[in-house]
């Protein structure tokens, strides 16, 4: 950032106590100055940095398969999986920030399942649905398409629940799995959310009786809520600080949209995964049934990499961490990254360091082409 | 979440509250002779982490829970009643309603579900009768290899 110019204010020189107002007021006008400028790039905000395009579609859902003009060095591909509350472009938000990116650069090729949003007649769609049918026919084209009899797939947050699910019932079509900040052990209440949904406070059966499919207004004011100094505070202090830096503003929209842009839940998936996932933690204790089968962590034998976040108040480690204990997998590895649950996606440090460790991991243990 | 750190337990909140914030803004070197043109952006950190630290207790304590729990039974009342009320509305119509339409859906849900297992058993059926297939002409060549030995064999 330029420093500011040297004052030559007569008033300060007659007045040196005057120097403590003139440079704020200076500050003041250089950022009143940025305003138009802010308003533009808050209209032309872009996210989805990658161009992709829908190779699948099944409802709601499509699969997006991404282009890139870097030549493919492994037949194995990666399937994304992304949770079911927000919009699956977070993880390719900007083109410095997109862990899509990082894999394509790599020689990856990658898919990402967009689950769409779902109307008030899929309030009845459930974990079966999602899991058993959805991902089922999404791997199944994947591997049809890349002739691969095992593909492997990247889950994040209750996309890397759901993941860890779909690999336990299909363990012969998962090569390796990647979790990132995702939760399958509910046992501890480190996170808020898990003490408001508690059903001691919070009915779920009620709520989804009542509204159907869950509220987006809702989820967004919890997520909010659960760092009410960050998130309503702190966050627009730091915005006022930096709002002459264009790039920093660019980034501020483009993760504003996102965090504004959340989706429904189906009820009945929403209902099934917080009484039985975080009221009854039943995941982990191999208790969960999806469709009429059970869900046996044990079951998974193929190579893990459990990346869970240091700081993170959505998804504490605690609550991913004990998922290489539960698989059956001999090869299993977690890297605990200093960061928070949206800073694992799109954090600089994360790209620096996280993210080319995990495409060294995955590249060791894919098919190379040819 | 209190790790102990503040010595005031029992005093009322604001007051637990300012000795935190002081305590912590003293950790910051933000004592009178060490200020310094940063100070007002210490003084916010110290502020935000503070203000977040007993924002995130109050939301964990019993008193913020129960209102939280009281809010929400309050809200499903109303859209409850709400939903009531504009049901009977539309059957007032003839419009069909959010419960007409739930019924259609599970409906088609059920019927999916049985064709999808009229299908699923079909195909059982079907790879069940290939796989006989496919093992009656395999071992075609060593039951014509039999066949001169009599009936009897194959049977």
């Amino acid at each position: 950032m330029a420093t500011a110019p040297e004052t030559h204010n007569p008033w300060a020189a007659a007045m040196p106590g005057m120097d403590m107002f003139a440079q704020p007021m200076q500050d003041f006008m250089r950022k009143m100055w940025a305003v138009p400028n802010i308003m533009q790039t808050a209209q032309q905000v872009r996210v989805g940095a990658t161009p992709s395009r829908a190779v699948y579609r099944e409802d709601a859902l499509r699969l997006l398969r991404y282009e890139s003009d870097v030549e493919k060095t492994y037949e194995t591909p990666l399937l994304v999986v992304f949770a079911l509350v927000n919009r699956p472009y977070i993880l390719d938000l900007r083109p410095q920030k997109s862990v899509v990116r990082q894999f394509l650069n790599r020689g990856f090729d990658v898919y990402n399942i967009d689950w769409g949003v779902p109307a008030d007649g899929d309030r009845f769609l459930g974990l079966e649905d999602y899991v058993g049918r959805y991902m089922d026919h999404v791997v199944d084209h994947v591997r049809e398409r890349s002739g691969c009899d095992k593909i492997n797939i990247l889950g994040y947050c209750m996309g890397g629940s759901m993941s860890a699910m779909y690999t336990a019932l299909n363990p012969e079509k998962v090569r390796n799995l990647m979790l990132l900040a995702a939760p399958v052990d509910w046992s501890t209440h480190d996170s808020l959310l898990g003490v408001w949904c508690d059903e001691k406070y919070f009915d779920v059966d009620k709520v989804i009786e009542v509204y159907g499919n869950m509220p987006a207004e809702w989820l967004q004011n919890s997520f909010l809520l659960l760092k009410p100094v960050q998130n309503l505070l702190e966050k627009y202090f730091n915005f006022y600080d930096k709002m002459d830096d264009q790039k920093f503003v660019e980034d501020f929209m483009a993760m504003e949209t996102w965090l504004n842009d959340n989706i429904p839940v189906a009820g009945e998936t929403f209902r099934q995964f917080v009484k039985y996932c975080f009221q009854q933690n039943q995941l982990i204790q191999g208790k969960l049934e999806i469709g009429n089968e059970r869900v046996d962590l044990g079951r998974i034998t193929c190579p893990i990499l459990n990346l869970t976040a240091q700081h993170d108040h959505l998804v504490p480690c605690g609550q991913s961490m004990p998922f290489n204990d539960a698989v059956g997998s001999k090869d299993r590895k977690i890297i605990n990254f200093p960061a928070g649950h949206i800073g694992m996606a799109v954090g600089s440090r994360a790209h620096r360091e996280l993210w080319p460790q995990a495409c060294d991991w995955l590249g060791e243990r894919s098919d190379e082409l040819g | 979440m209190n790790d102990g750190s503040t010595s005031t337990m029992g005093s009322d909140p604001f007051t637990r509250f300012w000795t935190d914030m002081m305590g912590q803004m003293a950790t910051v070197g933000l004592t009178p002779p060490a200020m310094n043109p940063d100070m007002a952006d210490q003084m916010r950190k110290a502020f935000f982490s503070v203000l977040s630290k007993h924002a995130e207790e109050f939301m964990r304590s019993e008193q913020f829970l129960a209102a939280m729990k009281q809010s929400l039974d309050n809200a499903l009342v109303f859209k409850q009643q709400m939903n009531q009320f504009m049901q009977q509305n539309l059957k007032a119509f003839n419009m069909p309603t959010s419960n007409d339409s739930d019924h259609v859906a599970l409906l088609v849900r059920g019927m999916e579900e049985r064709v999808m297992e009229k299908l699923e058993d079909m195909e059982s059926r079907m790879e069940r009768l290939e796989a006989g297939r496919n093992g009656q002409s395999k071992s075609a060549p060593a039951k014509a290899a039999t066949a001169g030995k009599g009936r009897k064999g194959r049977r």
